[in-house]
């Protein structure tokens, strides 16, 4: 294939497109479908961890001095700070002027979606880890019921050993199951984060930026 | 809420530079439906950006680049369509698919097997912008578009997929 050839005829089909494209517009908006999909998302996620944070502090307060709730209280409190502080920058990140050179825009926007790509990591892997506190908080906090008489120490300790021991399991297992999926984008899309493949081929895009820009 | 004659003026620098929109949406999309959600997701970007547009500098230049900062990022997260389509702009490209020679078809399938950054390399040089401007679209050196460029050429000549 001769490129400069085929800059002739590029140019050629070029002039045509003129006449050939009809594209109308019903309604200017200034964001796209996808884009407004992400906003509300990122709100949504900001409000209740901030809620969170809130609720968790006071339960925190009120029992700084027992140990045995203001530890599990501690991790919930932590995590939803995390989650909380992850969700603002990427609203900061999200207001992107993408009229930016490319190179600088892409390597912003690619980072963004390593944080999201982490996030996920954590939040899918800690949680069976973080139900266990989560559920002495919850009876404590809400019923003001005291879980050490419901639930044997043991019970609470081999849960939480679970939870530890199913980390390195849910990615070996995403793994096996991340290249054989097929179907809905949005489970084939937390698979691949779980088993790392989507934060690879992010890794690999911003050294593909950095050799651009260098 | 923007002045109306701020949108007339971008409706109409739209019209005129409407080609570089489905040539970025063909780069990027194989399916009708995606270009078409591409082209929205580029109109809606563009007029976003459209505040901070310097009338110093040439419209396609500035277009382009809001257009593949658009075309890279939704093809970099595997975004679907959505649901229920918002129909705020109508897309018709048949006629302009019709007319294309199969040498383009051919081009465009080579095209499609680069990964986004060299896609809109391509697209550039094809379009007859040299490797200054490419560069400035871009922001990196000329220096560096030119050995990009060369890698693609070849791989392109080749029909080589990456």
């Amino acid at each position: 294939m001769n490129l400069e050839a085929m800059k002739e005829q590029w140019s050629a089909h070029d002039a045509l497109l003129e006449r050939s494209i009809r594209i109308q517009i019903n309604t200017l908006r200034a964001s796209g479908p996808a884009l407004r999909r992400l906003q509300w998302l990122l709100w949504w996620e900001i409000f209740t961890s901030a809620i969170l944070v809130v609720l968790l502090g006071s339960f925190l307060a009120d029992h700084i001095t027992e140990v045995k709730y203001a530890l599990p209280g501690a991790a919930l409190h932590v995590s939803a700070i995390a989650l909380l502080g992850f969700g603002i920058h990427q609203l900061v990140m999200l207001r992107t002027d993408y009229d930016a050179p490319v190179v600088q825009l892409q390597k912003r926007l690619e980072t963004l979606r390593t944080y999201r790509i982490r996030a996920t990591q954590v939040a899918l892997l800690t949680g069976p880890l973080l139900w266990v506190p989560a559920l002495l908080v919850f009876l404590k906090g809400v019923f003001g019921i005291n879980p050490y008489e419901i639930f044997e120490m043991r019970w609470i300790l081999g849960n939480i050993a679970f939870g530890l021991v199913f980390i390195p399991l849910m990615i070996g297992l995403a793994r096996k199951v991340a290249s054989r999926l097929e179907g809905a984008t949005w489970f084939r899309r937390i698979v691949n984060d779980l088993a790392g493949k989507t934060m690879n081929d992010a890794v690999a895009f911003l050294a593909d930026l950095d050799g651009l820009a260098r | 809420m923007r002045a109306a004659a701020d949108q007339q003026r971008f409706l109409e620098l739209l019209e005129t530079h409407k080609r570089i929109l489905y040539k970025v949406a063909n780069a990027y999309c194989r399916h009708d439906e995606d270009r078409r959600d591409l082209v929205q997701e580029m109109v809606a970007q563009l007029w976003r950006s459209f505040a901070s547009y310097d009338e110093r500098f040439r419209f396609s230049t500035w277009m382009y680049r809001v257009a593949m900062n658009v075309a890279i990022s939704m093809h970099r997260t595997e975004s679907r369509r959505p649901a229920v389509a918002l129909q705020d702009v109508d897309v018709d490209l048949t006629a302009a698919d019709q007319m294309m020679s199969d040498d383009l078809r051919e081009l465009h399938r080579r095209i499609a097997r680069l990964d986004p950054m060299s896609r809109a390399l391509i697209l550039l040089y094809l379009d007859g912008h040299d490797h200054a401007e490419i560069a400035e679209i871009f922001g990196i050196t000329t220096t560096n578009v030119a050995t990009r460029m060369s890698r693609i050429r070849t791989r392109l000549q080749e029909g080589e997929s990456r």
